[in-house]
């Protein structure tokens, strides 16, 4: 899913809307760090542009966050020049046999994939939104539901900025971060942990998971102001 | 194994007695759709002489398919297996004044295997010996190994017309379809990195024209339509007349390239007298490639054979013989050369 918004988030970092412009950005690089690893991304956490591109957004968050978004494993692409996709294969593609130990896809833990990508495409429609062509991911992958979740929090800081209502993209957030997201990635982490991740994707899931569950609280938080 | 969501299942039918080795089909397909960076040693449409090694060489033996339901993983081709695309001294034999000294030939590593390497050679001893050709394409088979084997979910199979096609946005390369394919019609893209393979002309299908292959091959050896469709020549042939059976039916993939089998000449005895008993391609290698079924479509084809020569009429024989090539290709009978293609 792509949209306008990451050449246009600067625009909100003005005034209450920035942090939830941060949130969205936020959204948007774990969607790219999440991603397959090219070589544009491998280089850009051999870089410590990853890192520092983590760090600094997260810096603006509403909350704080337990995990520190600048730990130095997030600038570990490994001493291959294709350590990390070889294990992105490995640990979210393929794997071995019967299929990767950590698929990324939301329907592979929830169980009924087409019932499961019918409900992301629902959520995607109901916003507006399809699929890019070409897709290079099902409307099920993490990436995708990132993706998702950082437009639904730019149309909310963009609806801040205009004095608007933003209750329905608050209410969709706290939805598909639930049955998206959270509905299996503590699973997916803490399966992670035991398959001999490289650093930087103990890291990235450990600090993604810190800012979704943040995420769920403060939504909660906002959801009562509202009422 | 899972089944098809496919409503309606594109097929082809080529009649080996009518196909005469020429590679028009091959030409046609690789001037259309095989010619970028990376393809040169794509061949989505293969003549090959039988019995023989085939491409790539001695794919029967390379495993794949379905057993008890499940896909088995297969051998990998390599580009080897296939046959490079090789380079040639043109340079030096047409414009450094050496035509008179230096002979054509492949530049760099001697090849041992291309292509169409054992072309005509076939088997048998003379006189009895025996060959014929076998053209194939991506089977765009009922239950795709393929579709089944890719992690990715990259290869789909159309609802509408049940082709089935490789996303190259979603490959990613890893080639468990090219292992998992049994009929090892899908190659592998060095350069842009994605697996390749027989798209059964679909943009052309979707103008209502008959793939290039079927639409250029002089013998008439190709009937294209949809399976379900009484009215057409595939579902004559393989539904009605049971004389078009699939390639190798016990890799359990339900292919959708059917094939007319060959009927042979009878062989000559030790004292050089026809020996009616005996046809020249012994029955026994026709099971290897065709199964069972391929008896009572020889039966068919000779009996219906045998009423033409008696002076009737053959409904069968009017249908494989193709008076009208049009008729070959209904409802994909469309001029190309009338479309306008954007």
């Amino acid at each position: 899913m792509t949209t306008a918004a990451a050449a246009e988030i600067s625009d909100l970092r003005q005034g209450f809307e920035s942090q939830t412009a941060r949130r969205s950005e936020l959204y948007r690089l774990l969607a790219t760090a999440f991603g397959f690893p090219s070589a544009d991304l491998r280089k850009a956490v051999s870089a410590g542009e990853v890192r520092a591109a983590l760090a600094e957004t997260a810096g603006g968050l509403p909350y704080s966050l337990a995990i520190p978004f600048d730990a130095p494993a997030l600038a570990d692409a490994g001493t291959g020049e294709d350590t990390l996709e070889t294990e992105y294969i490995r640990l979210f593609d393929v794997g071995a046999g019967s299929g990767p130990p950590c698929p990324l896809y939301v329907g592979n833990w929830r169980g009924d994939r087409l019932g499961v990508m019918e409900e992301c495409l629902r959520f995607y429609d109901h916003f507006g939104l399809g699929l890019p062509e070409p897709r290079p991911e099902l409307p099920d992958h993490l990436t995708v539901a990132l993706e998702f979740l950082h437009y639904l929090t730019f149309r909310q800081a963009e609806a801040l900025r205009a004095s608007a209502p933003c209750g329905d993209y608050v209410r969709a957030q706290r939805d598909f971060l639930d049955r998206a997201v959270l509905s299996w990635f503590p699973r997916m982490t803490s399966k992670l942990s035991g398959e001999s991740p490289p650093p930087y994707y103990v890291t990235l899931a450990s600090l993604a998971l810190a800012f979704f569950e943040a995420e769920k609280a403060y939504l909660a938080d906002l959801a009562k102001t509202a009422a | 194994m899972s089944v098809t969501t496919a409503k309606r299942q594109l097929a082809m039918v080529m009649d080996l007695n009518k196909c005469l080795g020429c590679h028009t089909c091959t030409i046609a397909c690789k001037r259309l759709w095989t010619r970028e960076e990376g393809m040169e040693y794509m061949w989505w449409n293969t003549v090959n002489t039988q019995p023989g090694g085939g491409t790539p060489r001695n794919w029967e033996e390379m495993g794949g398919g379905y057993r008890d339901g499940k896909v088995r993983p297969g051998k990998l081709p390599s580009r080897k297996d296939f046959g490079e695309a090789w380079e040639f001294n043109y340079d030096e034999v047409f414009y450094k004044g050496k035509g008179d000294s230096v002979h054509l030939k492949v530049v760099g590593e001697e090849p041992d295997w291309g292509p169409n390497w054992d072309e005509d050679q076939g088997a048998g001893v003379y006189p009895n010996s025996y060959y014929f050709y076998l053209p194939r394409i991506c089977n765009h088979c009922t239950h795709p190994a393929c579709l089944e084997s890719c992690p990715r979910k990259a290869i789909i199979k159309r609802e509408d017309d049940g082709v089935v096609l490789i996303d190259e946005e979603r490959c990613r390369g890893y080639r468990f379809c090219m292992e998992a394919c049994p009929y090892k019609k899908i190659y592998f893209n060095e350069s842009t990195k994605v697996a390749q393979k027989c798209i059964f002309c679909f943009p052309r299908i979707e103008k209502g024209v008959a793939p290039a292959c079927a639409r250029q091959c002089p013998g008439r050896v190709r009937f294209v339509g949809y399976l379900d469709d009484p009215a057409g020549p595939i579902h004559k042939l393989v539904k009605t007349w049971k004389v078009a059976i699939p390639l190798h039916p016990e890799f359990g993939t339900e292919p959708n390239v059917f094939y007319v089998p060959p009927i042979a000449p009878p062989q000559f005895d030790a004292e050089g007298n026809i020996d009616e008993t005996n046809p020249r391609i012994p029955t026994e290698y026709l099971h290897s490639l065709f199964g069972p079924a391929v008896d009572g479509a020889l039966e068919t084809l000779k009996a219906e054979m045998a009423k033409t020569r008696g002076g009737a009429k053959s409904e069968l024989m009017d249908l494989l013989i193709a008076y009208k090539w049009t008729d070959m290709f209904k409802p994909f009978d469309k001029d190309p050369a009338k479309i306008i293609w954007t």
